[in-house]
């Protein structure tokens, strides 16, 4: 159930992050067997789910400081849109947006807007202090409201 | 009008293949397996011989060259290393006197050194307001950076961290409590002798560090490292002076130059000058924080925090944790904006 339930929403995550799903299908699943490897620790947590997104971020960059392409295939994946299901051009946009921001900027944003974790759950996850996380979404943001023109986004709040 | 979280939602990919939840099982398992047989006894007996055979054959880890004492030292009492008495060594060189971090220190410069790599030696010293600062001095480049942290905080979270990224790699650092005499990884074990220890390059797989001593066992999370190929000297943390009474807190998670807040008056703080927007600030009671904002070699962009205004133009603000307000600052070429009118 936990893998079936998080497989689509590190898929989601690590496509957002990396810019390309067939990657970021096989790390999701290999943040999974990590998950499954050490389920014993990792049911005891809090939180499993953030847990397996933490792994699974660290092995996209892991994958790309292997690669060392990072820079070099961001923009084609951009050029190339990927992702075929989503081909609408609302969708491509805003993913573009998003490969454009660093690659720090863009983990806070998936962090925060998109796996819906608190502003204090991503500087756990990023292990920086909780202003950071607010600097980095602050500036984040700010990109992506200059990159997607008239679509203002709403920044979401803490609850 | 869509938030960002709609917006995100709407442009992830799905996926295409169906997660075969029984063989990512088994493979864990199968992990799990092995790596519970190279831990049990018989593979720790094993391993605890070629450790001692092969160690003589295989290259030194990175040594750090530490004094010692703080291992031993009662937990506390002031840090170890800012207790000794000052020896040459511990002079800071005269080219960091014009870095930004010195700027940060208290004065006069109460500093000690306490670790060396190579060309780059790690100082101990005093920041303002009963701060401690780790300073990273690069002899080879003669360039320094550093961070500073409370007090507090080595009691609550049992270090300082200090993170630099270049290009080349990554070296993560932190001051300690006295009491503890090593830090261990998954990437080894390195000793702690005066307070500091240094790892570089920074074991990658490693997510804690244990710490241990005559003060116990503490765990420390290692800080994920999500930047690859981002050339960030790090994330600095100079200490920040807690709210005390008097100032004016801005309201969290909310932009503090919105129409509808306090600081409205001050949308004009961006393109002002950092000193000119500090007096206006101040003047209206707001506590602040710096983050100096610039752009590499590579233009891959650099932000670190400060606790006193850079030069350069203000870009923006936001709100910090503590209801202070959080300023940004680019230098002046990099963000030519006009100047405001008075706040």
């Amino acid at each position: 159930m936990f893998c079936d339930r998080e497989y689509r929403r590190l898929v989601g995550a690590l496509g957002l992050y990396c810019g390309d799903r067939d990657l970021a299908e096989d790390l999701a699943q290999e943040a999974l067997v990590r998950v499954c490897q050490h389920w014993p620790q990792v049911k005891e947590m809090a939180s499993p789910g953030a847990w397996a997104h933490r792994v699974a971020i660290n092995l996209a960059n892991s994958h790309y400081r292997r690669r060392a392409l990072h820079r070099r295939v961001t923009p084609l994946i951009t050029e190339r849109g990927d992702h075929h299901d989503a081909d609408v051009a609302a969708g491509v946009d805003v993913r573009r947006a998003l490969l454009a921001l660093r690659p720090r900027y863009r983990t806070a944003v998936v962090l925060r807007y998109y796996l819906g974790h608190s502003t204090r759950e991503t500087a756990g996850l990023m292990g920086v202090p909780e202003g950071t996380v607010k600097s980095l979404l602050h500036r984040a943001v700010g990109q992506l409201r200059d990159a997607l023109g008239d679509r203002v986004l709403e920044e979401v709040t803490d609850a | 009008m869509p938030d960002l979280g709609q917006l995100l939602s709407d442009a992830a990919p799905a996926p295409l293949r169906v997660p075969q939840a029984d063989r990512l099982w088994e493979r864990g398992r199968r992990r799990r397996r092995r790596q519970q047989a190279v831990s049990g006894a018989a593979g720790l007996a094993v391993l605890a011989v070629l450790a001692v055979t092969v160690r003589g054959l295989l290259p030194a880890p990175p040594s750090v060259a530490l004094a010692s004492g703080s291992g031993a030292a009662p937990a506390g009492e002031d840090l170890h290393v800012l207790s000794q008495p000052a020896t040459p060594q511990d002079a800071l060189p005269g080219w960091l006197a014009g870095s930004w971090i010195a700027a940060e220190l208290a004065q006069p410069v109460e500093a000690r050194l306490a670790a060396r790599q190579g060309d780059t030696a790690y100082y101990v010293a005093r920041g303002p307001d009963g701060t401690v600062c780790l300073v990273q001095a690069k002899a080879d480049t003669q360039t320094a950076t550093g961070t500073c942290g409370p007090v507090e905080r080595l009691r609550n979270e049992g270090v300082i961290w200090l993170e630099v990224v270049n290009d080349a790699e990554r070296t993560l650092a932190g001051v300690v409590p006295n009491g503890y005499a090593l830090a261990t990884t998954d990437g080894g074990e390195f000793p702690i002798t005066d307070n500091v220890f240094v790892f570089s390059p920074v074991p990658t797989i490693a997510t804690t560090v244990t710490l241990a001593g005559a003060n116990g066992e503490r765990h420390l999370q290692i800080r994920a490292d999500l930047d690859p190929g981002e050339s960030e000297p790090g994330e600095l943390q100079p200490g920040s002076v807690p709210p005390a009474g008097g100032f004016v807190p801005v309201e969290d998670d909310v932009d503090p130059l919105a129409p509808d807040q306090p600081m409205s008056e001050c949308s004009a703080l961006v393109g002002m000058a950092p000193l000119e927007a500090e007096a206006a600030l101040r003047e209206r009671g707001y506590h602040l924080s710096w983050r100096y904002e610039y752009s590499t070699a590579s233009n891959t962009g650099y932000a670190e925090a400060r606790s006193s205004p850079p030069l350069g133009v203000v870009t923006g603000a936001a709100a910090g944790m503590d209801g202070e307000v959080i300023v940004f600052v680019s230098p002046a070429d990099e963000a030519a904006r006009p100047m405001g009118e008075e706040c």
